[in-house]
């Protein structure tokens, strides 16, 4: 039975949503771009990675101030504000302490950290290896960016392992010794010989034997003059909309930026019902011709990629290559309402006979992307070694034939482990899974019987397969960020409104690295803590700094993962109420 | 180390300047608020100064503190002689350069939880004010009214209003700037590793970047790693580091206006128990996030948090602000102060090696003490009489036997 319309208030206007909305898709439902201003500038924002990892989209919700709209889920009679991009504390009522205490302490023998495609099938082939699982993800229910499930199912079950996915998976709906933890995120995670400590959120604890790694990646997403006006948002933001909550973040939308993804994206707008206005790719056409031979030898892909482009065309969806997004404009609500392309200087052919022009669309929405950057922040905490994949341009966790990283007991898979794709994640994550297990049982993870081996050889041709035609898409497909179209005025950390001027300043005041700009400008000191804007900075010192290029990004430092309340840090500390200093050894 | 894109001009200016010079009369090791606080204030004399450093400016201690400059928490005697003395030549920084460094004339408030801690406080206190300090004596309806969010289970507190902040890496840069205005410079990327042997009369410094000459004196600001440029030198100088934790909140309204600290904090300085102690210390910041302190222990050069520091300072943190529960917590650093047994610290001519002068070992004290420390500097240089004695913090008092035996950590 579907559960009733959700009546809600926005700055004591009374609005509905339709159930398992989030605040973020019952505020754009409702026509609402924009519902916080900055801190500094006191600049209007709303939507943009639309996975909670930007912070851009901070509202106040109750008596909870600056929580993430996107990630937060509405309830019925939600008084929502306006955040000032301040968090609660001192006179502000205090919100109900976390549900977890001290004493809650989630056990079993592998952790895995992300419930995408690769903590899936890593959770999958651990219980399927006899061992316990505790699967953890921080949205509210499984599956990750590529297998986002709708918020709650046509029976109106909101629980973390959606119908689809437990038919997928049906020993992680039936078999024993799987808790899912959902909803909550690991803010800080330790491993090393004695095993693997967890700290969730709401204050509980997690211990297992071993862990996989599955944190996955976040999108890259460019700056140009007007890219923090309301309505313009990230590619994925958008095809989350339409997977989690079957709506659209605009009417009018166009679609730029580079990369596969722009593809995938915009056939869902338009199948959704959306006017997608153009499809914007930086790259040649000549560089993606490339893709010609590698699609000819992956036939399952090339039906993939032909899906996706057909419906493109049949929506009547222009594609434009070699152009960029040089500017959007603001329309009469100060939301963003056109968008200036231009042919791509920094792109390689761009020349010669190109089409000079600039074209102005009229749009609602513009959706952008220039790729994916593994999400390092737990495996920085962890220490592990990362290396930088041939074909690609970020850091990445460095991993062996088992998915065994340099810390024993911690394996990875995924995204996290270099952009190779979802087919790439789940067989990386089956590996990875087995492997722990068989870690914890204490037999080598290369021994075949661990991982059933006589699904290793199909599993290893697939594997070499999908690592081919991913290898060939990032050679198509390099990052492709034209840092020329960045501005002086254009911001470049949104949290705390730094704009590309004063990190360029910070350059030529001597600045030489990402840390040095952080300590100069702020930037990458806001709630983000440098997530958005750190590949940014870090591609702006690469330029500004080429013998230096390496892409470790120190701006992705995180001895804290996500932002937690203070009282589910002190949670379980003997020395709260006590009145003597704490001493420990 | 990174060397700037050729073709980039504005790189070439004197600020950022990469050349090693073949000599300066003074050298100063390490650009922190202490190295740069001297090379600033000797090119306004008119010396011939290069700076030299192995990383970037600020890089080590001076930007993992909080960036306070402490009457309160100063012993009465050379230590606080000399805090005094550096927060009055900080207010005249501060007058000039007050939005650039954001110096704040906070104050600071010292809580005690019983009748016993109030009594140590007071009697602190009282001492400080024959000193020459000013100290008010909080509990009930005053203490409320200049700390309203203050737990009411605080007994009392005394509070020190020249208690100073500033923001230290902007102090750093500031500092460098004036000194590179003055016509000093500033190497990056140049570590020294000892006195170099060409055999020739003249001395000079061996670094990563080549070897220069040296005039009169090579000035240790080195931090938590002086111990480890003095040994480099021919010298021995016990100054190691000691391991700090502080956690940034997010922006928050007003929690507090004052820098706030629990009554053991002083005797977390100078104690000398094995493994960690925590006391906590709260304060705001002009951009928004509070930061959350205080941790003391000896782990030589780990850079890994200690998850149970950081749940006793978020704790302890509750404790004295109880509205503080559902801030949240954004990220933490560490630092690590550079210091002595006796905790004072090393103003002067090294005992053995001439030539070498140190001015270092300012524990968690060295963003205060940074600018009488540099005054102290010239006056050394210019072998005239410094306006606060620096016997207390002869490098020689370490030179004797034994006296360095009671606090080593493994």
């Amino acid at each position: 039975m579907t559960p009733p319309t959700i009546r809600f208030s926005f700055d004591g206007r009374p609005l509905q949503a339709s159930p398992g909305a989030s605040v973020a898709s019952a505020l754009v439902a409702n026509g609402l771009r924009s519902w916080r201003r900055t801190r500094t500038l006191g600049a209007a924002r709303g939507l943009l990675c639309g996975i909670g990892t930007c912070f851009d989209c901070l509202v106040d919700v109750g008596t909870q101030r600056a929580v993430r709209a996107c990630v937060t889920a509405l309830r019925d009679g939600d008084s929502v504000r306006t955040s000032a991009s301040r968090g609660s504390g001192g006179t502000d009522p205090c919100p109900p302490a976390p549900a977890g205490t001290a004493a809650d302490v989630l056990r079993g023998a592998v952790l895995v950290v992300g419930g995408g495609p690769a903590g899936l099938a890593a959770a999958d082939a651990a219980v399927g290896c006899g061992v316990s699982v505790v699967l953890v993800d921080s949205a509210a229910r499984l599956g990750g960016q590529l297998l986002r499930q709708p918020s709650l199912d046509a029976t109106g079950d909101v629980r973390p392992l959606s119908r689809g996915l437990a038919v997928r998976y049906p020993r992680l709906a039936h078999a024993p010794g799987v808790t899912v933890a959902t909803g909550t995120g690991i803010w800080q995670l330790r491993a090393g010989g004695g095993g693997v400590v967890g700290w969730l959120e709401d204050g509980r604890r997690i211990e297992t034997t071993a862990m996989v790694l599955a944190s996955g990646a976040t999108e890259l997403v460019a700056p140009f003059p007007g890219w923090d006006l309301p309505g313009v948002v990230s590619a994925g933001a958008a095809q989350t909309f339409i997977k989690a909550h079957g709506e659209l973040v605009g009417r009018r939308v166009l679609v730029a930026g580079s990369g596969p993804f722009l593809f995938p994206v915009a056939a869902s707008l338009a199948r959704t019902g959306a006017k997608v206005v153009s499809v914007v790719e930086a790259l040649s056409a000549r560089r993606l011709a490339s893709l010609a031979g590698a699609l000819a030898r992956h036939p399952a892909k090339a039906t993939e990629a032909a899906a996706y482009v057909t419906a493109v065309v049949r929506h009547g969806v222009p594609v434009r290559t070699g152009r960029v997004v040089a500017r959007c404009e603001p329309g009469r609500d100060g939301t963003v309402g056109k968008a200036v392309v231009v042919p791509n200087r920094e792109a390689d052919g761009a020349g010669g006979r190109q089409d000079r022009r600039a074209h102005v669309y009229d749009v609602d929405a513009v959706c952008t992307s220039f790729g994916f950057v593994p999400r390092l922040e737990l495996a920085r905490q962890l220490g592990l070694a990362e290396e930088v994949r041939p074909g690609q341009l970020f850091s990445a966790v460095a991993c062996d034939v088992t998915q065994a990283t340099s810390v024993a007991g911690v394996f990875a898979a995924g995204e996290v482990t270099g952009i190779e794709g979802g087919e790439v994640a789940a067989l990386e994550g089956t590996v990875a899974g087995a492997a722990a297990a068989a870690y914890c049982l204490g037999r080598d993870p290369r021994d075949g019987e661990s991982g059933g081996g006589r699904l290793d050889a199909s599993r290893d041709r697939r594997m070499v397969m999908a690592r081919n035609f991913a290898a060939c898409l990032n050679r198509a497909y390099p990052i492709a960020v034209p840092l020329g179209l960045i501005g002086d005025e254009t911001v470049v950390c949104r949290c705390e409104d730094v704009r590309a001027g004063a990190i360029r300043s910070a350059f030529a005041t001597g600045a030489a690295s990402a840390r040095e700009v952080r300590n100069a400008t702020r930037c990458g000191m806001g709630y983000c803590q440098g997530r958005t804007c750190g590949p940014l900075v870090q591609l702006m010192t690469a330029a500004s700094f080429p013998a230096s290029a390496s892409l470790v990004g120190d701006l992705q430092q995180r001895p804290v993962a996500i932002p937690v309340a203070l009282q589910a840090v002190a949670r379980g500390s003997r020395t709260i109420g006590d009145r003597s200093g704490g001493t420990g050894s | 180390m990174r060397r700037p894109s050729p073709g980039l001009t504005v790189l070439a200016s004197p600020r950022c300047s990469d050349e090693l010079p073949a000599g300066a009369d003074v050298v100063i090791v390490g650009a922190g608020i202490v190295g740069t606080a001297v090379a600033a204030r000797l090119v306004a004399t008119g010396a011939d100064v290069c700076l030299l450093e192995r990383s970037a400016p600020a890089a080590g201690c001076s930007s993992s503190g909080e960036g306070n400059m402490l009457v309160s928490d100063k012993l009465p005697g050379p230590e606080l002689d000399l805090a005094m003395r550096s927060l009055a030549l900080w207010e005249e920084v501060g007058s000039e350069a007050a939005d650039r460094i954001e110096f704040q004339r906070k104050g600071g408030l010292v809580v005690a939880w019983d009748a016993a801690q109030l009594a140590a406080i007071r009697a602190l206190g009282d001492e400080q004010e024959a000193a020459g300090a000013t100290v008010r004596r909080l509990e009930g309806a005053d203490l409320a009214e200049v700390e309203p969010q203050l737990s009411p289970l605080v007994a009392g507190a005394t509070f020190y209003e020249a208690d100073c902040q500033v923001q230290p890496m902007h102090a750093v840069a500031y500092q460098l700037e004036r000194a590179v205005r003055g016509g000093g410079r500033i190497v990056r990327g140049a570590q020294v590793r000892g006195w170099s042997s060409s055999g020739s009369d003249a001395v000079a410094l061996e670094t990563t970047r080549g070897s220069l000459r040296v005039g009169t004196a090579v000035v240790n600001a080195a931090g938590p790693w002086a111990g480890e440029l003095a040994e480099r030198l021919g010298s021995h100088l016990p100054v190691v580091p000691r391991r700090g934790h502080v956690l940034v909140t997010e922006p928050v309204s007003l929690v507090t206006a004052h820098k706030v600290y629990e009554a053991d904090y002083i005797a977390s300085v100078h104690e000398e128990a094995g493994g960690w102690r925590c006391s906590s210390v709260v304060e705001g910041t002009a951009s928004g996030p509070m930061l959350l302190g205080s941790s003391r222990e000896f782990v030589g050069w780990s850079v890994v948090p200690d998850p149970d520091i950081v749940e006793a300072i978020a704790a302890r943190a509750i404790a004295v602000f109880p509205g503080l529960a559902n801030v949240r917590l954004m990220r933490t650093y560490l630092g690590f102060r550079p210091t002595t047994p006796d905790r004072l610290p090393v103003i002067g001519w090294d005992a053995e090696v001439p030539g070498l002068l140190h001015a270092t070992g300012h524990e968690g004290g060295g963003i205060c003490l940074s600018q009488a420390t540099a005054e102290a500097v010239q006056c050394l240089l210019e072998r005239t009489t410094p306006p606060v004695s620096l016997e207390a913090f002869d490098p020689a008092r370490f030179s004797t036997a034994g006296s360095c035996s009671n606090w080593a950590r493994t």
